[in-house]
């Protein structure tokens, strides 16, 4: 049939767009299946904490199969420049549309079914190292890798879905074809952008309102939807000014004749110029999708690297209780005796008292109540005495002068304004027993004064009497005594803290965001890789002739190689520093985010950050090495 | 001396451990200030011929001197500042880039040959009038006929002051008017000295040059010489060597 024969001409002699697109398809198809087997692992389910990882594992999914649909199609964009040609000739020698249709249907189908199977083959080899990460991110060796059904015959569906859609977009431009444009396509000049600075200006105006809302929202559960409108006109912002201000940029370069008319210069200018509008959007692209790498990578190693700081500042002993009373003779009797019959040593006793901490704003050397959206601060209150107990220091408070404790050190005013009065105040840079009052997400502040009188009155509300031990045993004991502890003594889930659930909490937590973070990144960095690669390809076709005819009028080579790097290293570094830029102003708000975890150490970030960035920029330039070969392979073809 | 001297030039392509021989045997010399027309049939070796006085390809065997430099001997690099310095090119397509507009096009040689803004606008402005292309510089090749286009082309052979200037079929895309406008601007820098050396296989154009020369299988077969006769009666005798050699291709 010659349907068949068309089709099958097609897909075997455009090896390398085919070949492309079944890359792309596959390995999104891989991992949509991976997220899809995590999702409906039982023994995920069912592991510690597991609800809270397959949410998140939930969340990562929606956004890896947005990924893949916006992806398929942008892929598909590819092979439709080739066919469309090809089917152009098709139907000047006389076949009808619905024959062009059909040989559509039959390559789409074949292009489906060969993705599927190389797809699900990776799946099902990696999502065997998914598992491997997981359970050493997790720590937890129960998890296990169970081939899933249901999983192969949803991603089947979803991508047998994409694939239809990707079908009538197709049959959309079919219908677009006319044979005679075959003759003029080659001889159509695209004419040069105009500058269109209004469009320009809209794109600053909304790249500085999203960089102006993202660095002065600070975090609390308002703030949401907060940071939502500053990453949406961002997103806009970024692309406008990449359409239309790279091209006023270039326009401004080209206006200078002492610039412009140097070797260099001349050609990758007017080159850049004369494509970048197709380009700003794709560069565009890779900058958002750079940023999103940068942000999520940061993000969740971060968290999981400051794990252990975290379970510390939170959990100072393995054994942390806040109760409303003080801890009598009989519960301290009960608790020697769990100890026993759970097969863990307690280790020595440490108590304070102070007072139930007060939600509000610690701002600007003051404290204001506040319970709403804004709240970002609890404050509590203890005497000097209590405060030297548990430091193990002989300090000296009098009058009514106060210490004040931040667990992120960020405190430097020499006053505190409280209730309306103003206190002489000194940080003090450690406390051994912070303790994060029902687990909020605020951050605490401990104020330390003279007496019992000068706390109440600071802080109007009931003590709150705390105690701390650590304890000896394997985790498992540790754990069961905890639970036994709790159930005995009658304790809220907020009146007793044990190191041990806690740091399972967070491994979980964390793991299961660095996890779905790595797969995620990944994602977006093989998106990244494919842009840059069809830009190159893209380009390096449309330059081959352009470069032809500098050669004949006496461009050397060596020349046309420095020409081409100065062009493609220029195009490539502006999303990156375009990346750089949004991750500058992203910080604060990754920052507050990361507060939310009571992570306070902002060197750690700072750290995770550069060593991101470094990466990011390593692995781009390796891309970017790797398609510059393409590119000057086909320049230099002729 | 004459400028150009090519002495029993080869080019011998290998194509699937086949060797097929594009140039046989060629020597010719071209005095500066003259204008030799190349004619033959497709795939007389016109264009290898072409292609290796542009130092865009090699010989196999011979010498080809310009100026007594060796063009066999130049580096990739020499070669193309040689191209750049001392010859002008204008094709068949015209070659213009779209991502410049006709000014810049223009310029194009001058600026990778470094030279400044100023000399270049400088040297722009007469050829220009010349040409009659001042009022469309600023606009784009796409926008503009296929003989302005041709004239834009010329220009930027000329503005480097070309010892030589090489057309390939230079109005195989042309209707009769713009051919004859295109080389009538021949003849004006041919008469001011211009060396210009062209490929044809249109015996009018040919009818232009002061010397004919004929090419086939990679031989000149046969040559012309215009002298005092005008371009009726030399284009007459272009026409019947044309006619003597079909028919003897015929008969062969």
């Amino acid at each position: 049939m010659i349907h068949w024969k068309l089709a099958s001409h097609s897909l075997t002699h455009h090896v390398r767009e085919n070949g492309l697109f079944i890359l792309a398809s596959s390995v999104l198809i891989a991992i949509n299946y991976i997220f899809w087997s995590l999702l409906g692992n039982d023994s995920l389910k069912h592991s510690v904490n597991g609800d809270i990882i397959i949410k998140i594992i939930g969340i990562g999914l929606m956004f890896v199969a947005l990924i893949a649909v916006i992806f398929m199609f942008y892929v598909n964009s590819f092979l439709i420049k080739q066919r469309n040609q090809e089917l152009g000739l098709y139907n000047m020698l006389g076949l009808t549309r619905n024959d062009l249709r059909l040989i559509l249907i039959i390559e789409n189908f074949c292009l489906y079914i060969v993705s599927l199977i190389i797809g699900f083959v990776l799946g099902v080899t990696f999502v065997k190292l998914a598992f491997l990460v997981l359970q050493r991110l997790l720590d937890d060796y129960r998890i296990k890798e169970t081939f899933s059904p249901t999983a192969l015959l949803t991603v089947t569906i979803l991508f047998g879905l994409t694939f239809v859609a990707i079908l009538i977009y197709d049959f959309l431009l079919i219908r677009q074809i006319h044979p005679a444009d075959l003759w003029k396509l080659s001889e159509k000049g695209e004419q040069e952008p105009k500058s269109r600075w209004l469009t320009g200006i809209i794109g600053v105006l909304l790249l500085g309102g999203g960089y102006f809302i993202a660095v002065t929202t600070k975090p609390s559960a308002g703030s949401i939807l907060r940071f939502m409108v500053a990453v949406i006109l961002v997103v806009m912002g970024t692309y406008l000014v990449f359409i239309t201000g790279s091209i006023i940029f270039l326009k401004f370069l080209k206006s200078k004749p002492n610039y412009y008319y140097k070797p260099n210069h001349f050609i990758s200018v007017s080159g850049m110029l004369y494509r970048m509008k197709q380009n700003g959007a794709g560069l565009a692209s890779i900058c958002l999708l750079c940023t999103s790498i940068l942000v999520t990578i940061i993000a969740t190693t971060s968290l999981f690297v400051g794990e252990q700081n975290l379970v510390q500042l939170w959990n100072p002993y393995d054994i942390i209780t806040a109760t409303p009373q003080p801890i009598n003779k009989q519960a301290k009797l009960a608790t020697e005796q769990i100890a026993h019959q759970s097969d863990v040593k307690i280790g020595s006793r440490h108590q304070y008292r102070m007072t139930t901490p007060t939600d509000g704003i610690l701002k600007d050397g003051q404290f204001v109540k506040n319970e709403s959206a804004k709240t970002s601060h609890q404050l509590g209150t203890m005497t000097i005495n209590d405060y030297n107990r548990v430091q193990g220091t002989q300090r000296k408070l009098v009058g009514n002068h106060l210490l004040i404790y931040t667990p992120d050190n960020s405190y430097q005013n020499k006053w505190l304004t409280i209730n309306g009065k103003k206190y002489p105040v000194k940080v003090v840079h450690h406390f051994k027993m912070v303790v994060n009052y029902q687990h909020s997400i605020f951050q605490p502040v401990f104020v330390i004064t003279a007496n019992e009188r000068l706390a109440k009155q600071l802080n109007p509300a009931p003590w709150l009497y705390l105690q701390g031990f650590n304890l000896s045993g394997s985790n498992q004991k540790q754990k069961r005594f905890s639970l036994v502890l709790q159930q005995s003594l009658r304790l809220q889930n907020t009146e007793l803290s044990s190191k041990v659930i806690q740091q399972a909490l967070f491994k979980s937590l964390f793991g299961g965001f660095l996890f779905v973070g790595i797969l995620i990144s990944m994602t977006m960095s093989f998106a990244t890789a494919l842009i840059i690669y069809y830009k190159q390809v893209s380009e390096g076709i449309a330059d081959a002739k352009r470069f032809k005819t500098m050669q004949q009028v006496g461009l050397s080579q060596a020349e046309s190689k420095k020409a081409i790097h100065s062009q493609v290293l220029l195009v490539f570094m502006l999303p990156i520093i375009g990346a750089v830029i949004h991750l500058g102003f992203a910080f604060p708000a990754i920052k507050s985010v990361l507060t939310i975890f009571s992570m306070y150490n902002l060197k750690l970030l700072v750290t995770v950050s550069v060593a991101t960035i470094a990466l990011l920029v390593a692995c781009y330039l390796g891309i970017y090495w790797l398609t510059t070969t393409v590119y000057q392979r086909l320049v230099n073809r002729s | 001396m004459p400028l150009l001297t090519l002495e029993h030039v080869r080019r011998v392509f290998k194509e699937n451990s086949q060797q097929v021989v594009a140039l046989k045997d060629i020597s010719l010399s071209v005095k500066a200030g003259d204008y030799v027309a190349i004619m033959g049939e497709s795939g007389a070796g016109k264009t290898t011929l072409l292609n290796i006085i542009a130092t865009l390809d090699k010989a196999s065997s011979g010498t080809i001197k310009l100026e007594g430099q060796n063009l066999n001997e130049l580096t990739e690099r020499n070669a193309a500042k040689f191209r750049r310095e001392q010859l002008g090119f204008v094709f068949q397509n015209f070659n213009l880039l779209n991502t410049f507009n006709n000014r810049d096009n223009i310029f194009l040689p001058l600026v990778l040959a470094k030279k400044s803004h100023l000399e270049m606008a400088k040297r722009l402005a007469p050829l220009a009038a010349q040409l009659e292309i001042t009022p469309i510089l600023d606009r784009f090749p796409y926008e503009i006929s296929g003989g302005q286009r041709q004239r834009v082309a010329a220009a930027r052979a000329l503005i480097t002051q070309p010892q030589l200037l090489l057309a390939d079929e230079p109005t195989g895309a042309l209707d009769s008017h713009n051919a004859a406008g295109l080389l009538r601007l021949f003849d004006q820098v041919n008469d001011q000295g211009q060396t210009i050396l062209m490929v044809t296989h249109s015996a009018v154009t040919a009818s232009y040059s002061k010397r004919t020369l004929f090419i086939k299988d990679g031989v000149i077969y046969h040559e012309l010489i215009r002298g005092d006769q005008d371009k009726q009666d030399y284009l007459t005798k272009i026409t019947q060597s044309l006619t003597a050699l079909a028919s003897e291709e015929a008969r062969s």
